[in-house]
């Protein structure tokens, strides 16, 4: 079952970086300044 | 108490961010493995690529003329993309919508068994042959350029088929709901690059149609006498006649790939 999991684990890593890429993105676009609250550390819901 | 509930808040939103970012991923992993071998593969990883870097070049340095063109855009992005993938996205709607074969399992299979026989005649007479097994999605070209046949499939009429110097030995044979439909069909060739040079156009055609379409087509080589598979847009080959069957019967009857569970497919 592991392998099976970590069968094309360079491709799987790949699109989890788009993804993480992308939910950023859209996150910022949704709450402004997100991107800034991550760099700075000061991270909050944004809620 | 108000610091707990803020505790609370914090992990319930990472849970859900976590939760939105493997979907994504979940997403953008099935897309690949989906367009992955077509020719749509290379074009979509560029236009990612651009799209990413644009992305990012304006949030990172507040190119706020460039967010704003890639947001009011985005509406025209997706027509250009549905019109650009149309072929790759009518396979994809298909395969995910197909059920097995109509017809019995048992008819299915001796179908598959008389191909399998003449194809092993036709390997030992140095000849080739081009089956298309038809499913869901009917490829009407190749149909109108085919000669309609309509016929019980046996071995014998296969290899007459198939002999040269007869006139319906060009071209490839349609399969249809376990009947001999088509005979001298032309199938549409693949626009795959990177093919072998050794791959003649049987091979390209066998790819064409099924990048078009979801049928199973068997090609046998004339010059290597090599049996290949193309399914999905994909070549499979070298392939022995017991592997050709084994897979033809597991594509046919069993559809394994839509029996299996949505984390079976993306375990794969």
């Amino acid at each position: 079952m592991t392998n099976r999991w970590l069968h094309n684990w360079q491709a799987k890593l790949v699109c989890f970086l788009i993804a993480l890429f992308i939910w950023v993105y859209v996150k910022n676009s949704i709450t402004p300044g997100f991107i800034d609250q991550l760099w700075t550390g000061t991270f909050t819901t944004g809620r | 108490m108000t610091h707990l509930h803020d505790h609370l808040s914090f992990i319930g939103d990472a849970v859900r961010a976590l939760i939105e970012i493997l979907i994504l991923t979940v997403g953008i992993y099935s897309v690949w493995k989906l367009f992955r071998g077509t020719r749509g593969a290379r074009v979509l990883v560029g236009f990612g690529f651009v799209l990413a870097t644009l992305s990012l070049l304006s949030v990172a340095f507040q190119l706020k003329v460039i967010e704003t063109l890639l947001g009011s855009s985005s509406t025209f992005l997706l027509v250009a993309l549905i019109i650009i993938f149309q072929p790759e996205l009518r396979r994809i709607f298909a395969e995910v919508g197909s059920r097995p074969l109509l017809g019995s399992h048992r008819q299915q299979t001796e179908v598959v068994e008389i191909v399998i026989s003449a194809l092993e005649q036709l390997q030992q007479d140095g000849y080739g042959a081009l089956i298309a097994f038809e499913r869901e999605i009917i490829y009407e070209p190749a149909r109108e350029t085919g000669t309609l046949i309509d016929a019980r499939v046996s071995d014998d009429l296969l290899v007459t088929i198939f002999s040269p110097k007869t006139p319906l030995h060009d071209g490839g044979i349609i399969i249809s709901q376990g009947r001999l439909a088509y005979a001298a069909a032309i199938f549409p060739l693949t626009q795959a690059e990177g093919l072998q040079r050794t791959l003649g156009l049987r091979h390209r055609a066998a790819l064409g149609l099924s990048d078009e379409t979801d049928a199973v087509v068997v090609v046998l080589s004339e010059e290597t006498g090599i049996l290949s598979l193309a399914y999905g847009g994909e070549l499979r080959r070298p392939l022995t006649t017991d592997e050709l069957r084994s897979q033809l019967i597991g594509i046919l009857l069993q559809n394994k790939d839509h029996d299996k569970s949505l984390v079976a497919q993306l375990a794969s």
